[in-house]
């Protein structure tokens, strides 16, 4: 954009129009005080607040006894709002125009005076669908990245809590913002974070993941590299254990760097309720993590190359279900597992009450119907449900799982368990390549990369735990 | 490169799609019976055929016969096209002949096949051919062969007989250790019992025990 203001208050005018021609929410209010001071403020319809600027801005103008004001005495002494600056820079007003501040021109000052009078409407700030907890705080962040940055701060009153703000997106120009502790977060890290977000040249940024995508770790890995989360608690937190946070403009989604694979088996409430029932829910989902993986594929391998490993009453029973069925058994639990993809997938798109009965109707009766009508044996719906529903106790961990159940029930069918040792062993040798930002995506789960020994596997006590940060790299300054 | 993922890709589907192929339902030996025959060894395997739609089993035999051990193997394996699957036998019944010559190459053959439970568990068939006992109807079970090791398991947990699994058998045997094995015999309602203890010594069978020991 090139416009070039001068001391002629009719021409910025003009070239203000012109810029905006043709977009209806663009106003211009031109005020005249009895005294002769001609002024003109811009603002877009629906995303201010209009009284604000009825009353702190038209009023003042339209009473101001001088026929003569500098652009700094209007944003000074005339403007009776908090956040009132002179913006030489037509780049940096147009940003702020754009999203929502007020631009007031003078007769006679070729520079405009932006005004914060950002009041568009928003979301509350609900506890999010995705990361609700038993016991704990329930506010969630929302798409208002100043309110989004409130709640951090309000959480960690600590001198030391930095945002450091930049543009990202040619078009969009979306501030992100990188929160960090000084003196908690190692130095490299935030120097990392840094580095990758001013390397960042994409053209618009509409949600938190355009930028972990493009920053994080492995970007093909199906293991998440880049931790999120729409709840300012766990976000305080992670900033404590000396993280770093990364908040954007328009998204209710905050990433936290770096994000270590203990990460994705820990739950919001973990440390909200007791000790035991935490270690308890914990340890179910390490369960969980290996049963979704590795029950499909142990199911093909026994049925079709190790049959001698199943109990001779069970093969029976087996073998009795998979009678007058059509499809081997191969088939049978690939097409299981597509079809409850397809379910979960439809649950999750579809709203509300017809989501749930989507998924009573495709789950249950589907399923029934089906092994009644000997279209499918009913150990392959067993297996396919238990593989699904343990899935479902890692929802960090949703796309890795998912990914990594087939290719694992994949190699199970062609090579039996050898094919599953195999696949596991390159899951453990991707794992141990993986890194976040530096930090050894096992950390904290093998014994030599031990970094909180306090919160490993289990969590301890609260009463026992000296030390929260996670990296431990540095004292507090 | 795109064309070699594509191909790749279609190997494993097809790979994925064949594997299919070998999931036809073995028919899997529950116990076998091991006689003495004139010519060598004759055997009757009781295999478990589950093709009905109501989920039931039901038991057929097999007879094959060989002039060695490995002889008698083979030819229940060309027998059915090989898919003689052992893997699942639990119990062998030798008949008395075939005790009195020895059973140390019997244990020794099952106990080296990969096919072969090591958890199985021998028995001497008394006043009857094993083929017959081993066709004898169970109590409350459709296949005889289940029938018997739930038997033989029960006496076993009671203390009844001797928990002597194919490998400690083994072991004895070519140890030169005295073995003791239950004895089964067909009951006058045509049931399969067991009923005293056959001891071997040297691999050979020397006597029984009363049903009295057993108990004791």
């Amino acid at each position: 954009m090139s416009i070039e203001f001068t001391t002629d208050l009719d021409r910025n005018i003009a070239a203000l129009k012109a810029q905006f021609a043709g977009d209806n929410t663009f106003i211009t209010r031109e005020t005249r005080s009895p005294s002769g001071l001609r002024c003109a403020v811009f603002f877009f319809d629906g995303m201010v607040n209009a009284l604000a600027i009825n009353q702190s801005i038209i009023r003042p103008l339209i009473e101001e006894p001088q026929a003569k004001l500098s652009a700094e005495q209007l944003a000074q002494s005339v403007i009776e709002i908090n956040d009132s600056r002179v913006e030489p820079d037509v780049n940096l007003m147009l940003a702020s125009f754009l999203y929502g501040d007020t631009v007031i021109l003078t007769e006679g000052d070729a520079r405009p005076v932006v005004v914060n009078t950002k009041g568009f409407s928003s979301r509350s700030t609900a506890e999010p669908e995705g990361e609700k907890v038993l016991r704990g705080p329930r506010e969630g962040f929302t798409e208002l990245f100043m309110t989004n940055l409130s709640m951090l701060r309000r959480r960690l009153n600590d001198p030391r809590l930095k945002f450091t703000f930049s543009r990202v997106g040619t078009r969009t120009n979306t501030v992100v913002c990188l929160c960090y502790i000084d003196g908690v977060a190692d130095d490299r890290l935030v120097k990392t974070v840094q580095k990758r977000l001013s390397r960042l040249k994409p053209d618009s940024v509409l949600d938190s993941n355009y930028i972990a995508e493009r920053i994080r770790d492995n970007r093909r890995s199906p293991f998440p590299t880049m931790g999120a989360t729409e709840r300012p608690d766990v976000a305080a937190a992670r900033l404590l254990e000396g993280r770093v946070a990364l908040v954007v403009d328009g998204s209710p989604v905050v990433l936290t760097a770096p994000c270590i694979l203990q990460e994705c088996f820990q739950s919001n409430d973990d440390y909200y309720i007791s000790v035991e029932q935490a270690g308890l829910s914990r340890l179910l989902r390490y369960a969980a993590f290996l049963l979704t993986l590795t029950v499909p594929a142990l199911y093909l391998a026994c049925v079709l190359h190790h049959q001698e490993l199943v109990p001779t009453r069970l093969l029976l029973a087996i073998s009795a279900a998979q009678r007058g069925t059509p499809l081997p058994p191969v088939s049978e639990i690939f097409l299981l597992l597509i079809v409850f993809e397809l379910l979960k997938e439809a649950g999750t798109r579809t709203p509300g009450v017809i989501g749930q009965t989507m998924s009573i109707v495709g789950g249950l009766v589907l399923g029934q119907a089906a092994v009644q009508a000997r279209f499918i044996s009913a150990p392959a719906v067993i297996i396919v449900a238990v593989a699904g529903v343990t899935g479902l106790a890692l929802p960090k961990l949703q796309s890795a799982t998912t990914v990594l159940r087939f290719a694992l029930t994949a190699a199970a069918a062609v090579l039996g368990i050898y094919g599953l040792v195999f696949g596991l062993a390159l899951v453990l040798l991707h794992l141990c390549a993986l890194d976040s930002c530096q930090a050894p995506y096992l950390l904290n789960l093998l014994p030599r990369v031990h970094a909180h020994h306090e919160d490993s596997y289990l969590r301890a006590p609260w009463f026992q735990m000296r030390r929260n940060r996670f990296l431990a790299q540095k004292e507090d300054k | 490169m795109k064309r070699i993922a594509v191909i790749i890709i279609i190997c494993i589907f097809s790979v994925l799609l064949l594997c299919g192929c070998s999931a036809e339902s073995p028919l899997p030996v529950s116990a076998a019976a091991i006689s003495r025959t004139k010519e060598g060894y004759k055997m009757t395997a009781e295999l478990i055929r589950q093709d009905s739609l109501d989920g039931d089993a039901e038991p057929v035999y097999l007879t094959a016969e060989g002039e060695s051990l490995p002889a008698l193997f083979d030819d229940a394996v060309c027998k059915l096209g090989g898919h003689f699957y052992f893997s699942h036998a639990e119990t062998v019944i030798v008949d008395i002949t075939l005790a009195r010559e020895g059973l140390t190459e019997l244990a020794a053959f099952l106990a080296e096949r990969p096919d072969a439970r090591l958890t199985l568990r021998l028995v001497v068939a008394r006043g009857a051919p094993a083929e017959e006992i081993l066709q004898l109807e169970a109590l409350g079970e459709s296949i005889p062969g289940v029938a018997l090791y739930d038997l033989l398991e029960g006496l076993t947990a009671r203390g009844e007989i001797p928990d002597l699994p194919l490998y400690q058998v083994h072991n004895a045997l070519q140890n030169g250790q005295a073995v003791q094995l239950p004895c089964l015999y067909e009951t006058e309602d045509g049931h399969a019992a067991s009923k005293g203890l056959a001891v071997l010594e040297n691999g050979v069978l020397s006597g029984f025990l009363p049903e009295e020991a057993q108990n004791g």
